[in-house]
């Protein structure tokens, strides 16, 4: 090549043939050398060069199709999401809400075949599903499955199915109703695996049957469970699992529609393959290069080798985009390996061309960047495109899922709202911002007339308000019932409305002060709970607007969605309301409630808390009880409270003078709040008021102790028998005896004991019954005490150690003398009594303080100064049992013979009638204390007032007493059954002439007021003589100036008396006129 | 019911009742009873104008009236009457008696009470000493 001379001189053939192999060698050697270096260069170059192009490719192609298809794959799944939220958020979806919904995805996501729910169906729920969608018009329906020559068949019997129920679009996908997706393995462990993950899973491919042929696709599913959100725990997420729903979409057209986005790959083949299945089912799409049309790698060697690829996660299933250059294109596409090995040959030759060739190499260089250059700045270019088309396609991508993102929107919003008003406020805003629409305002129905709907009063105006005030106020006045106007429409159909312009519209009634409204176009929403609308919303355009098929696609699903809301708006009102329900019940009680945490502080009290404490509620919440009532108090409550925390329910009585300013007798009951676990977590505590029963109580007993005198009579019978055996027996045998003096004298000295006893028992009966005139009177304890001081040393016997002790000063009180006296001489004989082997028995009297307290605990008796008499004795006691009966009459531990019972009843009687009381404390076996509490006055002391005299006692006469005030009635009634009549009572004078007519002949006096209603005591009297002339009457009255009381009318034969009347002059007056001569018989005289 | 017929005017009975049924059968009473003039009212509004169209208490011997009645009750009616009427008699017919109420009615000059329900014998007792008052004093006025 580089040229060599041929020698013709022999003799110097061989040196010069050796000289001259020499002399070519180095030039074949370098020629050789070079050439080699300049292959390997080549071959190096070349290798690097490839590499270079394939990434360079990868980038340009690869990489857009990956970020493409991946949004394209994440937007399709979460359609299937919001699909499977909307199932999890309302109970009943109906098939064309379904369909409403669903049809907003299909016409996005045309790579969808299908969008379904298919519900958990029990076995034992079967029937009544497949009942129900023939019902829906599906006549075919059943739960099916293929059978193994691939034809549908009724599913076998299982526990339970997922049968396809709602489809859409429904006629390319009929054949799959009712198909149980759990009875094909693939799609069951793709199942499986979303129930208990609780998100999207995407099954293995599958074999999909479309219009267009056969293809791949794979299904998706989202699981929905009654709770709403995805449970914590796998278990229960199985447990509520309620359905999925669930798309199935087409491989290929997922890939071509997004490689027709990229406008991409065509100079490398692609794989997808689904990494996470087995490999035999790994291959999901090929595409190859132009002109590869064939498959030429298996899904090992995929793997393997080392090609490109990118991931890409379809729900839980990751896809690998594996790109490989297309076989056999190994011709470098640029010049540098032919430059390598072209500079190498030179590098050779440039021994000999050294100069020349440095020349050419310089120049070849130069091109070569330049190329390089250029080549860059067009791939630079592609980049920035692909980038813009991709933007693009993303905003597209974006504007689709407006419609979603304003229904998820009003979802949350309707979920966050408190009031129904919040949820309308809110929705009017989203629906007038996503419309571009300015007016939004809502109707709802009356609340007195759910029939009717009127304004909620709820604006949502984007526009200024003026002008506008005419149709506001036209709006806020209007009312609606169903079919009347536009909303009334809506509100009959269940159904939205569109209005192109309502100037034009029949129908509508709202008019502006000109007939003409400021606005055109309008729509209107009904917010549907279940079938009932709750409220029905509106929204203008200031132009006509022609219908919106989009708008109103929206606005059908938002109609369901807010419905929804509100009504759970109004479940939550409702528990509110009921929360104060309850709160009133507390505060109507009669009893006071409060509440108190572990740490004893007030948490809840109730409004009659609030009035006995004269606290607000805020002042006493969140205190201990310890501030709100006194020292002592708190601390009496302290170990109740530290009982009640232990778990014990404490109950106890207190009197106490609230903060009102009321003294109180209540019972307080602390009942423990025990948590789930038992233990106690706080305390109720509820305080009534029982003053009032305990005075009914009181009453009660008095009424037990007049039942008690009723079965007295028996006794009283018993005894007065006895007596009368004895005088009868004593007074026959005198008879018999009459001729024996002696005898005789015996005989009548027992009839006079008998008699002695029977006026005893006769009187003390009498002072027990109060029927015997009380005759009060002021004087001194000590005197009274001193005087019979004599009668009761002679009572007790010697004995008995007397010992009177007086520290009264002289202290006075105003009852009955002799009562007094007998009531002490009878407690002196019971402590006599108790020591039957003689004693000590000490009288001592003082003056006492006794404050409300004290008083309010004991009936009868008010605070002050009382004079306290106590006789105590060393006896036997009293024990507990007996101390309850000990007041009662005729109760008596004494033998039968020694006491009548009626010692200490007397006592109790005469306390109670002085407005005292009686106090007992015994101690068994040291002693009996027993007090007469009797008030004291300060007055002096009174003379002796003349008791009424015998002979001017009733002697059994019948009087009719005729009074028009019903106490003074009542005690006149008393006094004059004391006196020993009978008597008859009227409260007026008519009902006297009533009573005379029945009892006329027994009456034998009339004692009556003069003054009464209508019917007066003179003008009765006059028509009681024209029937019984010679009725006889007395007249009382606290009149005596009134004019019709002067003598003239007083009726013949009549005394008078003056009111007050003194028993003794009351006695005497009826005396004196029952025994007026000749007129002892009704009707003998005139 | 017996006394009625002694007197040679049976009474002039003004009956002032709300519910018909009552009134119907207490008219029944009366009929039965030997009354023969009976007037009615359906209230003490009625009951006063009736009274005075009637010529008072010359005419009217007994006023019957329910307590509780519409537009005017029977307490009402009472006081109105006595201002005009003073010897008017006048039965209140009572549901229960409260001691107030009777006390109130007596201060404002009730002639007497009869609770419902009243047997004819008890209405009858009424009658009779109405019977008796009225013809007291009409003798009364004759002498004077």
């Amino acid at each position: 090549m580089f040229g060599c001379g041929t020698l013709s001189r022999s003799g110097t053939g061989e040196r010069e043939r050796t000289g001259a192999r020499p002399g070519l060698m180095p030039y074949l050697a370098v020629f050789l050398a070079g050439l080699t270096i300049s292959a390997a260069l080549f071959v190096v170059v070349l290798r690097h060069s490839q590499n270079d192009d394939l990434q360079q490719m990868y980038q340009e192609e690869a990489v857009p199709l990956t970020v493409v298809l991946g949004r394209s794959i994440e937007n399709t799944l979460n359609s299937i999401a919001s699909i499977g939220r909307l199932f999890a958020a309302s109970n009943e979806v109906e098939r064309d809400e379904f369909r409403a919904y669903v049809e907003l995805n299909l016409a996005r996501d045309g790579e969808i075949q299908a969008i379904e729910w298919i519900p958990r169906v029990s076995a034992g729920d079967r029937v009544a599903y497949e009942t129900a969608a023939r019902r829906d018009g599906f006549t075919d329906f059943r739960i099916t499955e293929r059978n193994s020559s691939g034809e549908m068949v009724p599913a076998a019997v299982r526990n339970e199915y997922f049968p396809v129920y709602f489809v859409e679009p429904l006629d390319a996908n009929e054949v799959a109703l009712g198909f149980d997706m759990a009875s094909d393995p693939l799609l069951l462990e793709a199942l499986n695996r979303a129930r208990d993950t609780g998100r999207i899973a995407a099954s293995q491919k599958i074999r999909l049957v479309h219009g267009t042929g056969e293809q791949y696709g794979f299904v998706a599913f989202a699981p929905v469970y009654s709770t709403g959100l995805v449970p914590e725990t796998v278990a229960v997420r199985r447990e509520k699992l309620t359905g999925f729903a669930l798309g199935v979409f087409r491989i290929e057209d997922i890939l071509q529609t997004a490689i027709a986005r990229t406008q991409s790959l065509s100079k490398l083949d692609l794989y997808v393959l689904d990494a996470t299945a087995p490999s035999d089912a790994m291959l999901l799409y090929f595409r190859g290069a132009p002109g590869q049309d064939h498959l030429s790698l298996s899904a090992e060697e995929l793997l393997l080798d080392g090609y490109k690829n990118t991931v890409l996660s379809v729900g839980d299933r990751n896809w690998l985009l594996v790109f490989v250059p297309p076989e056999g294109s190994i011709l470098p596409t640029n010049a540098a390996p032919w430059v390598v090995g072209l500079f190498g040959l030179l590098l050779t030759v440039g021994f000999i061309l050294f100069l020349r060739t440095t020349q050419i190499r310089t120049r070849v260089i130069g091109q070569t960047v330049f190329g390089r250059t250029a080549e860059l700045a067009a791939a630079n270019r592609a980049l920035e495109e692909e980038r813009a088309e991709r933007t693009y396609a993303e905003q597209m991508l974006w504007e689709r899922n407006d419609a979603l993102h304003l229904m998820h929107r009003l979802t949350v919003a309707g979920d966050k709202a408190v009031t129904v008003d919040d949820a309308i406020q809110i929705c009017l805003e989203e629906v007038c911002s996503f419309t571009d629409w300015p007016v939004g305002h809502a109707f709802r129905p009356n609340e007195d007339n759910p029939d009717e709907f009127v304004s909620t009063g709820v604006w949502h105006l984007a526009t200024p308000e003026r002008g506008l005030e005419d149709f506001i106020r036209a709006s806020e006045a209007a009312k609606f019932l169903p079919g009347e106007g536009t909303i009334g429409e809506v509100l009959a159909s269940g159904k939205p409305r569109w209005i192109s312009d309502v100037n034009q519209d029949n129908d509508y009634v709202r008019a502006g002060s000109n007939g003409m409204l400021p606005f055109k176009g309008a729509f209107f929403i009904p917010l549907l709970a279940g079938q009932t609308v709750v409220a029905v919303l509106e929204f203008y355009a200031l132009e006509a607007i022609e219908p919106d098929e989009k708008i109103l696609a929206v606005v059908a699903q938002i109609g369901s969605q807010l419905g929804g809301a509100v009504e759970r708006v109004q479940a939550a009102k409702k528990l509110r309301d009921s929360e104060e329900f309850v709160r009133l019940i507390a505060d109507s009680l009669p009893v006071v409630i409060a509440y108190f945490d572990k740490d004893k502080i007030i948490r809840f009290i109730n409004q009659l808390a609030v009035e006995w404490h004269q606290r607000s509620r805020e002042e006493i919440i969140g205190n201990p009880l310890a501030q709100n009532i006194t020292a002592v108090a708190a601390q009496n409550h302290e170990l109740r409270m530290q009982k009640v925390l232990g778990g014990e329910a404490q109950t106890f009585d207190r009197s106490l003078t609230y903060p009102d300013g009321k003294f109180r007798h209540v019972t307080i009951s602390y009942v423990p709040h025990f948590d789930r676990a038992g233990d106690v977590v706080g305390f109720f505590g509820i305080v009534q008021d029982i003053s009032e029963r305990l005075e009914i109580e009181r009453q009660l007993n008095q009424a037990q102790k007049m039942d008690a005198i009723g079965q007295l009579t028996g006794g009283i019978a018993h005894d007065f028998n006895n007596i009368l055996m004895v005088t009868d027996g004593y007074t026959r045998r005198a008879l018999r005896d009459i001729d024996d003096p002696d005898a005789v004298t015996t005989a009548l000295e027992e009839v006079l004991a008998g008699t002695d006893r029977a006026a005893q028992l006769t009187k003390q009966l009498l002072a027990f019954s109060r029927r015997q005139i009380i005759e009060k009177r002021v004087f001194r304890v000590e005197e009274a005490i001193s005087d019979i001081e004599e009668l009761l040393q002679k009572s007790t016997g010697e004995r008995y150690q007397l010992h009177i002790e007086s520290h009264t000063e002289g202290a006075c009180v105003e009852t009955d003398a002799s009562e007094f006296s007998q009531a002490l001489v009878n407690l002196v004989i019971n402590a006599r009594d108790a020591m039957p082997r003689g004693g000590c028995i000490k009288i001592t009297s003082r003056v006492v303080e006794l404050d409300e307290e004290f008083a309010a605990m004991h009936q009868k008796l008010s605070a002050g100064r009382f004079v306290e008499v106590a006789v105590k004795d060393n006896g036997i006691g009293i024990d507990e049992d007996t101390l309850k009966h000990i007041f009662e009459p005729f109760f008596t531990t004494k033998d039968q013979g020694k006491g009548t019972g009626l010692g200490l009843a007397m006592v109790y009687g005469f306390a109670q009638n002085s407005q005292g009381s009686v106090e007992v404390e015994s101690t068994l076996e040291v002693g009996t204390t027993i007090k007469m509490l009797l008030p004291a006055v300060d007055r002096n002391p009174q003379a002796v007032i003349a008791e009424v005299e015998q002979e001017n006692l009733g002697r059994g006469e019948t009087i009719l007493l005729v009074e028009d005030d019903a106490p003074l009635l009542e005690l006149a009634r008393e006094m004059l059954a004391s006196l020993g009549y009978n008597v008859l009572t009227a409260s007026d004078g008519f009902e006297a002439m009533e009573v005379e007519a029945a009892h006329g002949s027994e009456i034998d006096l009339v004692l009556s007021d003069v003054v009464m209603p209508s019917i007066g005591g003179f003008e009765m009297a006059t028509i009681m003589r024209e029937a019984r002339p010679g009725m006889k009457f007395v007249f009382m009255s606290g009149y005596p100036n009134r004019a019709d009381i002067s003598s003239e009318n007083v009726p013949d034969n009549c005394q008078f008396l003056q009111k007050p009347v003194k028993p003794s002059h009351l006695a005497q007056a009826l005396r004196n006129e029952l025994d007026r001569a000749g007129t002892q018989f009704p009707g003998c005289s005139p | 019911m017996t006394t009625n017929d002694k007197n040679a005017d049976p009474l002039r009975i003004l009956l002032v009742e709300d519910s018909i049924e009552s009134m119907n059968l207490t008219k029944r009473m009366l009929i039965d009873l030997g009354i023969t003039q009976i007037f009615t009212a359906k209230n003490g509004s009625e009951a006063f104008d009736l009274i005075g169209s009637l010529g008072g208490e010359d005419f009217i011997d007994l006023v019957l009236c329910d307590w509780h009645m519409p537009v005017m009750n029977g307490m009402e009616l009472l006081r109105q009457i006595r201002t005009s009427y003073p010897d008017l008699l006048f039965v209140i017919i009572t549901g229960q008696a409260d001691h107030s109420s009777v006390a109130e009615a007596k201060s404002f000059g009730v002639s007497g009470f009869i609770k419902k329900p009243f047997s004819p014998v008890e209405l009858g007792k009424k009658l009779d000493v109405a019977s008796r008052i009225i013809s007291h004093r009409k003798l009364d006025a004759l002498v004077s």
